[in-house]
């Protein structure tokens, strides 16, 4: 993390966090809206371009508010749906207090569910863009893409303004270059030297979630220089473990799992997490909704979509040249209690990266803290393997 | 392991479990100059230490000596004596591979843990699965079950070959293990067909434990629990396979290991 000090665009990015709440609220007074979203399936161009405010809310609560969100789900739910609905019961995050509406598309049963809470119980107005389940086919892109007309209408009727040709190439142009950055800023964790470590991206990524986007694209232009000017990391005594971490959700409120492997000597060099590098690989190609469903679908898909093919499942692919350009010789699969879609797709992810030579190891856990001791012999040992150089 | 010239290296492995602490202490060729096992305390590291002590005693060594100790089990984070801590599982196989090099897989039951470690040709880690989270297939099931019948440890193996008819377990929570105990007494089943029973439930629930791990010949078991000859022939019922006999302490392998991994340690 020592290195980091000298790169003052961080420093920027987090002074920028700290002014936004009340930077939306200015916003909001002067009659912009703010759509609040879970999922990374949402156009957040779509958003930006009728002039509404884009909020990716990802948090996790601690027990207690996150128990208030089972009242409303099941105690056997996923911990981010628990977390997603007592947060906004409690009151407890300003951010979801400053939601007007919320536009989700959600992959998962669980998410699904969070948007019903929100609509039935708290009042909120809830668009729902459903994600095809046959997301790979040309019917699947079809289809999404006429719920992305679709959405550009609704917005247009809750407020947004019409949404012209220049600004929906405006607003592609905007996250594309945006996507390249955040997939510039991965790719230096390939090299040892590079002076930000994982837990750094990841915070950049997060601050993505939240911040004015033009905002954030000038300041990921101003990291990025300075990344090249700035002091490499000693590397004369490289790392026997490189790890990836994957799963689902990763999120404030649940530090628990980079934390313990920091504290065991574990080095992470990349993700495949939905709120880490997932949604910064794949552009759109032109400034239309059939290519923006294209390139929504044809990202690295979420875990919990069904895919029939084990063996041309996009998924996997991804992983492997995950696996294969950063170098990893460990995979942490992190799935959350109750997550049956991932938790279901761990043994024969295990079975496919042991053999390319990579050590797995399956996580199931949640946000809390009352199996951290639990958590750290397994990581431990994981590490300990990697380090042996058993592979 | 048999004794060759005392060597000039010394280096000890202190296994701190929830139930009792382990010191083992060596020389450069590994040859077992000293061990100790006692009861662990409500401060582990405590324990750890004075099992050290007795252990450096019988071996005639003062601590100076040591190159180095390596702190293992449950206890071993706060281990301040230590100069290094490794889990228990990279200390199991590594003792288990010095007695034993042909054992591929190592099934450990401890106080209050069971894990199933893999290992390959060179005795690393390759893949381990570990039941820490509940005490159902460890040896807390079998004190509770074992002040329930108000039966020890040793009699548990004789009744358990003397069953004709295991009772069938519905569950093996061990919080509830004393009622199941009871009740199942009272529908008059024998001690002996009960207690087969339990240990059968606990051998099922341990090798499913490792059902996505292939367990691979040869098998090793170790932990406290391996003493119970029961536990024993009920594990290699369910595995359809044998355990090969061990060179050396079921229970001490983990101290074992971290010893072996003292005496390569170089301090900084």
């Amino acid at each position: 993390m020592s290195a980091s000090q000298d790169v003052s665009a961080l420093l920027k990015l987090r002074k920028l966090l700290a002014a936004r709440p009340a930077e939306i609220m200015e916003a909001k007074a002067k009659s912009r809206k703010i759509i609040g979203y879970f999922c990374s399936y949402i156009p957040e161009e779509i958003i930006w371009a009728s002039g509404m405010i884009p909020l990716r809310l990802a948090r996790f609560a601690n027990n207690q508010v996150a128990a208030a969100g089972a009242a409303y789900l099941t105690s056997n739910s996923c911990p981010f749906a628990r977390s997603c609905v007592g947060l906004k019961k409690s009151g407890t995050d300003e951010y979801f207090g400053l939601i007007d509406m919320v536009a989700d598309a959600p992959a998962c049963l669980q998410m699904r569910r969070v948007l019903e809470v929100w609509e039935r119980y708290f009042g909120v107005k809830v668009v729902i863009l459903p994600v095809p389940r046959r997301f790979y086919a040309n019917s699947g892109r079809d289809f999404y893409s006429s719920c992305i007309e679709q959405f550009c209408e609704t917005l247009e009727e809750s407020g947004g303004e019409k949404i012209t040709a220049s600004k929906l190439e405006n607003a592609v142009n905007l996250f594309n270059r945006i996507r390249e950055l955040q997939r510039r800023l991965y790719a230096g964790l390939r090299d040892e030297s590079f002076p930000l470590e994982w837990t750094d991206v990841l915070e950049v990524i997060r601050a993505g979630f939240l911040l004015d986007k033009e905002q954030y694209r000038e300041t990921l232009e101003e990291l990025l220089v300075q990344i090249e000017a700035s002091t490499k990391r000693d590397i004369s005594n490289p790392k026997r473990n490189r790890l990836l971490v994957a799963g689902a959700m990763l999120a404030p409120g649940d530090e628990k799992l980079a934390t313990l492997l920091k504290e065991v000597g574990g080095t992470v060099v990349m993700d495949e997490l939905c709120t880490g590098s997932r949604s910064t690989f794949g552009d759109v190609e032109k400034p239309d909704f059939h290519s923006i469903a294209s390139r929504y679908l044809s990202a690295p898909p979420c875990g919990s979509l069904p895919y029939p093919d084990p063996e041309s499942d996009p998924r996997h692919a991804h992983l492997k040249k995950l696996v294969e350009e950063w170098g990893i010789n460990g995979i942490v699969y992190y799935t959350l209690r109750f997550c049956d879609a991932y938790s279901f797709k761990a043994s024969h992810l295990k079975q496919l990266m042991q053999s390319l030579d990579v050590s797995f190891l399956h996580i199931n856990s949640d946000h809390s803290d009352s199996d951290a001791g639990q958590i750290r012999t397994r990581i431990e040992a994981f590490v300990e393997s990697i380090n042996d150089g058993a592979r | 392991m048999w004794f060759k010239k005392k060597g000039e290296i010394f280096a000890a492995g202190v296994d701190m479990g929830s139930r009792t602490s382990k010191a083992v202490v060596l020389d450069e060729y590994k040859q077992v100059l000293g061990d100790a096992i006692l009861s662990t305390d409500v401060i582990p590291s405590r324990s750890g230490e004075k099992a050290l002590e007795i252990a450096l005693e019988a071996a005639g060594l003062e601590r100076s000596r040591l190159k180095a100790v390596v702190a293992t089990g449950y206890g071993r984070v706060k281990a301040e004596f230590a100069d290094k801590a490794v889990t228990e599982i990279t200390c199991h196989a590594k003792g288990v591979h010095a007695s034993n090099d042909d054992i591929k897989t190592i099934i450990d039951i401890g106080g209050q843990d069971s894990k199933i470690i893999k290992l390959d040709n060179d005795g690393s880690v390759i893949d381990f699965a570990m039941n820490d989270r509940c005490a159902a297939g460890t040896g807390k099931f079998l004190e509770v079950v074992s002040k329930a019948l108000d039966s020890d440890f040793d009699e548990f193996a004789q009744l358990y070959f003397k069953s004709r008819k295991p009772c069938s377990i519905s569950s093996t929570c061990a919080v509830f293990a004393e009622s199941e105990v009871i009740s199942l007494m009272a529908d008059g089943n024998s001690k002996a067909d009960i207690i087969a029973g339990l240990h059968k439930a606990v051998a099922n629930r341990v090798v499913n434990m490792g059902s996505r791990i292939r367990l691979e010949e040869k098998i090793g078991f170790t932990g406290g629990v391996a003493k119970n000859k029961g536990m024993v022939s009920a594990l290699e019922d369910e595995m359809k396979a044998k355990f090969t006999k061990l060179k050396y302490k079921p229970q001490m392998m983990g101290a074992l290991g971290a010893a072996i991994i003292a005496l390569n340690h170089e301090a900084k």
